[in-house]
């Protein structure tokens, strides 16, 4: 039995040498045993892949189900038109655009004051540090 | 078991991907409710409303023919201050607080909340809301269409 330091200090050349002409016994049918086991993980392999597909599938089966009832529901929900006759319809309309007329002014004008007041404020820093 | 990951992935952006319009479910949920008064003209009205021969106003400071052209859809909805208004008001701020909408103007005035928002791209304006509430009454405006804001600068009196 060799030591450790021994074989450490053995070249490359001289482990092959050591190794070819080593005695191994070879258990019987190893070849048919190591092939049945690589089959059977490809088996395995190839039934996981088919359920992965199989999966997919049904999960896009679920989501075309769930998108067809929500947009047949929002097609359902769309509410009627508050006016059948066009004329009726645009009064409303300047009615509604009227108040957003009126809140952007009063912002214009809040605007306007804030900026006056801004520039008072301004001149007189600006004259205090002169 | 990432194909199955995936797929989920995907089904899940489609299903957000159709998103709704939150100021047209916030009407479909109050219209018709007893002490709510609502209005709702569709795209297929404005279109009709295009088509008035006599389409301006006159004798008015703001001009609103452009800004007519440009609508696709207004809903409107009005309700006292009780539970209904409440509620209104509830739904208003989810729908404002979503990310879409920018706030353009607030004002405070005498009890009166004013509030304005837009959804806006590349100066194309898709949606303004107006969100008003004072003493007694909660009012929600949703204005949609292709906006320019050239346009709704025309709302400011000259």
């Amino acid at each position: 039995m060799k030591r450790i330091e021994d074989i450490e200090n053995m070249s490359i050349a001289e482990l092959q040498e050591k190794a070819s002409g080593l005695d191994v016994k070879v258990p019987a049918e190893l070849q048919t045993r190591i092939g049945r086991k690589i089959d059977g993980y490809r088996r395995r392999r190839a039934a996981v892949a088919g359920n992965a597909v199989a999966a997919c599938l049904v999960a896009a089966l679920l989501c075309s189900v769930i998108t067809g009832i929500s947009l047949g529901s929002r097609m359902a929900a769309e509410p009627a038109d508050s006016f059948t006759d066009p004329r009726q319809a645009y009064e409303e309309v300047e009615k509604a655009l009227g108040m957003v007329s009126m809140a952007l002014n009063t912002g214009a004008a809040s605007a306007a004051q804030s900026r006056a007041l801004f520039e008072q404020a301004s001149s007189s820093v600006n004259s205090i540090l002169k | 078991m990432k194909k199955i990951i995936t797929a989920f992935m995907l089904a899940l952006v489609c299903m957000t991907g159709f998103a709704q319009n939150a100021a047209k479910d916030i009407y479909t949920r109050y219209s018709g409710k007893e002490g709510v008064s609502s209005v709702y003209v569709s795209p297929a009205m404005f279109k009709l409303i295009r088509k008035l021969p006599d389409l301006s106003v006159s004798g008015e400071n703001v001009n609103l023919t452009n800004i007519v052209k440009e609508l696709e859809g207004l809903y409107i909805l009005n309700t006292g201050e009780g539970s209904l208004g409440k509620a209104l008001s509830e739904d208003a701020e989810k729908m404002i607080r979503s990310g879409k909408l920018e706030v353009m103007m607030e004002a405070n005035e005498g009890g009166t909340k004013t509030r304005m928002y837009v959804a806006e791209k590349d100066g194309i304006v898709s949606e303004l809301v107006l969100y008003t509430k004072e003493p007694g009454e909660v009012t929600l405006i949703s204005v949609c269409g292709k906006m320019r804001m050239e346009d709704l600068a025309g709302l400011l009196e000259d």
